[in-house]
């Protein structure tokens, strides 16, 4: 008799234990994924990639950024709101490096994994970073822009960059400078930071080259950076004078491209970003993946020659 | 019964044992079969819906090729009504707004410089860089049509669309010296019908061209940028059909005029595994379920026929342990067989206990009647014996002590008949033996004394009649008679010492005594001559009446004497009655 009731009862906690498994694997993961904006073609790139592995990997995914570019109040708000909807794991772009820290700290002491796309946080409960080897690229930028000059003539590069408290800027900026010091006839003529949109970028960028007639390298770090540097040389009419290297892409900047306002464009992958966000997630969600070393995607130098190279197109390109 | 190697085992466990192994069994079998059987038909599901995935979306982009070619037909057609290209480029600009799926109709000359152009309204730009709908090889070699794959259509100021390029070679010239007449079609349909097939859970399909050239894939971002890897040469080296690799169900699909190939790339481990899985869990969680209901039903089972077999089997033993005091009642059982044995169980308890009462009242009445007859009966030596003595003391002229004898005789009989009762008092009794013992002293002329010693207050207390008589008589007879000097016999009736409610009468000699053997044959001898009560009826006797631990005790040693002790209760007049 007692063995019955013994018996019985571990019957009944392995269908406890059958019915739980059962339940969770049924109920869908949700990933919030928080950018900067959602207006700029680099964000809706990685909002393509990100549906793109969430409808793969079978999970829920919302896409949202505040309006403007510099609002990391609404961003923490959003942090917030995500934890209390019951996200399982958060992408997001910081706008902040300092002051979203503590949102992300409280998110993952509610046990949701944050992960850090494009743009990092100051906070190590981020299991990941996925984005651009912010570094590298503006190395690479920096190699762009001194390209093309022979060693006798001065590189004077003019710098135009963003909210200073974005990392990623920090990070380009960096590496840009780094490099720049290693070039012995360059040097970084000027430098200014201005709110990230095009006004305040068009605007900084034509009172610097007014300010620094010497500058014959301007440099954006972002997509409205290089607008900006693309518009001011447009309107002072400085295409053959003064070269222009800008990140990202959209349909104006590849124009300037081709009509010869910018020279370099360098290119990141947001759809890859957004797609490897999501995939990386749902590994760690699911504890196949713990926090590992950086996921760094392209970079892509994109010049006049080789804007229509087929793979070139793929990745500049979007289809809709 | 319990012969150490014979295994035995019980009801309950037998029942539990065979039903878990059965359903075991039953539910293992279903499982194996169901999962073969199933998994097959998932895997063929999967094979089918995958194939009619990519055959859809092969017949869908037939139906693009078709429908392109038949516009630029059209087109074509009514270009010979136009002499002028502006009129031409004007009537045409209308189609391409109101027809979304044409991005912009162009006609080139020889070297590719545009002549005609009729877009979506964009501003033409003043240099083009490289015009990447314009291919100069690709529009000569061709057949009739020229088919430029997926590329961004650059010409228009501020607009980059997705572009194929659909041309054809004029042959005699409307107008000017226009050569070739190239559709670009927006590619953004298309691209959206393939990102949409889904196949399977996350299965998806994309285009390559003949060579396995990949012409649109839904993550093509990420494949070129090389985080994932569509080996897409390999696949094309496969026919049309499913072909099912490893976990990968690769389907591919021609288009009608051999442009491009639709593959289709599934999981099995998604579309059959994962499901079967699924109700593999399933099945076990019904197993657990089908167990728990067994283990119900045994309980329920045990409750209503094991228990009640068990309770009948322990009442059984109880039975055959305590015969006498033992009570059963059947119980109502749900079991109608059970309830049959209990029945039939406590009716024949009862009537054994019936017929065992029965033959122990038959029993005991036997002896009562038997002791009743010996009680009757006068030893005919001893009678014959005091008459002897009588008439020699009348002879003698010894009236006096022949009176005496006489007496002691009447006195003897009356007791002995006293009424025909059987119990007695132990103050009867004790008359009984002393006149015995008178008759036997003036017999055997004073060869021996004897003497009383009676507690007070136990006199009144009853005893079976002629208890005593028969130990003094063989005190007498065993002990004295053989003896030189002279014997003594003591009578004591005392209280036991060891329980409140017995009493002890003793016949003590100090004759020639008994060795243990001749003790026990006492017991268990009757009498010799068969007449007369002996030692054994006495005991008997008081057993019977009051049970094993009553009756006779003889303790005796050779030269030193032998005394017997009668153990019987204290029975008032009410309880003597009663019995």
């Amino acid at each position: 008799m007692r063995y019955k009731r013994i018996t019985a009862l571990l019957l009944n906690l392995v269908m406890t234990a059958l019915m739980c498994s059962c339940g969770n694997a049924d109920s869908k993961r949700y990933i919030a994924v928080i950018v900067k904006s959602v207006n700029s073609d680099f964000f809706v790139n990685m909002q393509k990639g990100v549906e793109s592995a969430a409808t793969e990997y079978n999970v829920t995914v919302t896409f949202e950024g505040p309006e403007n570019e510099e609002d990391y109040v609404t961003q923490n708000l959003m942090i917030d709101a995500a934890v209390k909807n019951g996200a399982d794991a958060i992408l997001l772009s910081a706008i902040n490096y300092e002051k979203s820290a503590e949102a992300v700290n409280s998110a993952a002491r509610k046990g949701v994994k944050v992960i850090a796309i494009d743009s990092a946080v100051n906070s190590q409960s981020v299991s990941l970073f996925i984005g651009t080897d912010n570094k590298e690229a503006g190395r690479t930028a920096a190699k762009a822009a001194c390209e093309g000059f022979s060693e006798m003539t001065d590189i004077n590069i003019g710098v135009l960059n963003y909210f200073e408290s974005t990392e990623n800027g920090i990070q380009r900026e960096e590496g840009f400078r780094e490099y720049v010091d290693s070039v012995s006839n360059a040097k970084i003529a000027a430098s200014v930071n201005v709110d990230s949109n095009i006004e305040s970028a068009t605007a900084g960028a034509v009172k610097m080259l007014m300010e620094n007639p010497q500058i014959n390298v301007l440099v954006g770090f972002n997509e409205w950076m290089s607008l900006g540097v693309g518009y001011a040389i447009e309107q002072l009419g400085a295409a053959d004078t003064v070269k222009g290297v800008g990140f990202d892409a959209n349909v104006v900047s590849v124009g300037m491209l081709e009509t010869g306002e910018m020279d370099t464009l360098l290119v990141q992958n947001p759809f890859a970003i957004g797609y490897l966000g999501v995939q990386k997630a749902s590994e760690i969600i699911s504890g196949d993946l713990t926090d590992s070393d950086p996921i760094y995607t392209s970079v892509t130098e994109v010049t006049r020659d080789n804007i229509y190279d087929s793979d070139i197109q793929k990745i500049l390109f979007s289809f809709s | 019964m319990k012969n150490g190697r014979r295994v035995t085992i019980s009801l309950s466990a037998l029942s539990i044992i065979s039903i878990t192994a059965a359903a075991v069994t039953a539910m293992s079998v279903c499982l194996a079969v169901f999962t073969t059987v199933y998994s097959r038909a998932l895997l063929r599901d999967a094979s089918v819906s995958s194939e009619q995935n990519v055959q859809q979306t092969a017949l869908a982009m037939d139906n693009y090729l078709y429908s392109m070619k038949n516009q630029l037909e059209q087109i074509v057609l009514t270009m010979d009504n136009y002499t002028e290209a502006d009129s031409f480029a004007e009537d045409i600009s209308v189609i391409t707004r109101t027809q979304s799926d044409i991005y912009a109709v162009m006609i080139y000359d020889a070297q590719g410089n545009i002549i005609s152009c009729s877009g979506s309204g964009a501003k033409l730009k003043s240099t083009v860089h490289r015009n990447l709908s314009f291919d100069i090889e690709a529009f000569e070699s061709a057949e009739d049509f020229a088919f430029l794959s997926p590329h961004v259509q650059n010409l228009f100021e501020g607009e980059y669309p997705w572009v194929v390029t659909l041309a054809s070679r004029i042959e005699t010239p409307a107008f000017g010296n226009a050569k070739y007449i190239a559709i670009d079609f927006r590619f953004s349909e298309i691209a959206r019908y393939i990102d949409n097939v889904g196949i399977g859970r996350h299965g998806y399909c994309y285009v390559t061209d003949k060579n396995g050239e990949i012409v649109y894939h839904p993550q093509q971002q990420v494949i070129f940028s090389g985080l994932k890897e569509e080996n897409s040469m390999a696949v094309n080296r496969l026919e049309d059909g499913v072909h099912i690799e490893k976990n990968i169900i690769y389907t591919l699909d021609t288009t009608y005029d051999d442009l491009w190939r639709v593959v289709g790339i599934s999981y099995t481990d998604e579309l059959a595994v994962e499901r079967r899985t699924q109700i593999i869990t399933s099945l076990i969680i019904a197993f657990f379920c089908c167990a728990l209901i067994a283990f119900g039903v045994l309980a329920v089972y045990s409750k209503i026929v094991n228990a009640p077999v068990l309770s009948l089997m322990k009442a059984m033993k109880r039975f055959e342990k305590h015969t006498d005091n033992f009570t059963y009642s059947g119980g109502t059982e749900t079991v109608k067989e059970i309830q049959v044995l209990s029945d039939s169980f406590a009716h024949m308890s009862v009537t054994i206990q019936n017929l065992v009462e029965k033959v122990h009242k038959e029993e005991k009445e036997l002896r009562k009647t038997e002791l009743k007859a010996l009680q009757a009966q006068i030893n005919p030596h001893f009678l014959y014996n005091t008459l002897d003595s009588i008439q020699w003391m009348c002879e003698q002229g010894k009236n006096e002590e022949a009176t005496k004898m006489v007496g002691a005789l009447a006195k003897l009989f009356r007791i002995s008949i006293s009424k025909g009762r059987e119990l007695i008092t132990i103050k009867e009794e004790l008359q009984h033996a002393e006149n015995y013992l008178i008759i036997q002293s003036f017999r055997y002329r004073n060869q021996f004394s004897y003497s009383f010693d009676v507690d007070e207050g136990l006199e009144n207390y009853y005893c079976n009649k002629i208890t005593v008589q028969p130990l003094i008589e063989n005190a007498i007879y065993h002990g004295l008679d053989r003896m030189v000097d002279k014997g003594e016999i003591k009578i004591t009736v005392k209280q036991a010492e060891d329980c409140e409610s017995d009493i002890l009468i003793t016949v003590s000699d100090n004759g020639v005594g008994m060795t243990k053997e001749q003790c026990e044959r006492v017991l268990s001898k009757e009498r010799s001559d068969s007449s007369g009560i002996g030692v054994k009826n006495v005991n008997d006797r008081l057993k019977i009446y009051f049970g094993e631990k009553y009756g006779l005790s003889i303790e005796s040693e050779l030269d030193v004497g032998t005394s017997v002790t009668v153990r019987i209760p204290k029975l008032d007049k009410e309880a003597a009655n009663a019995l």
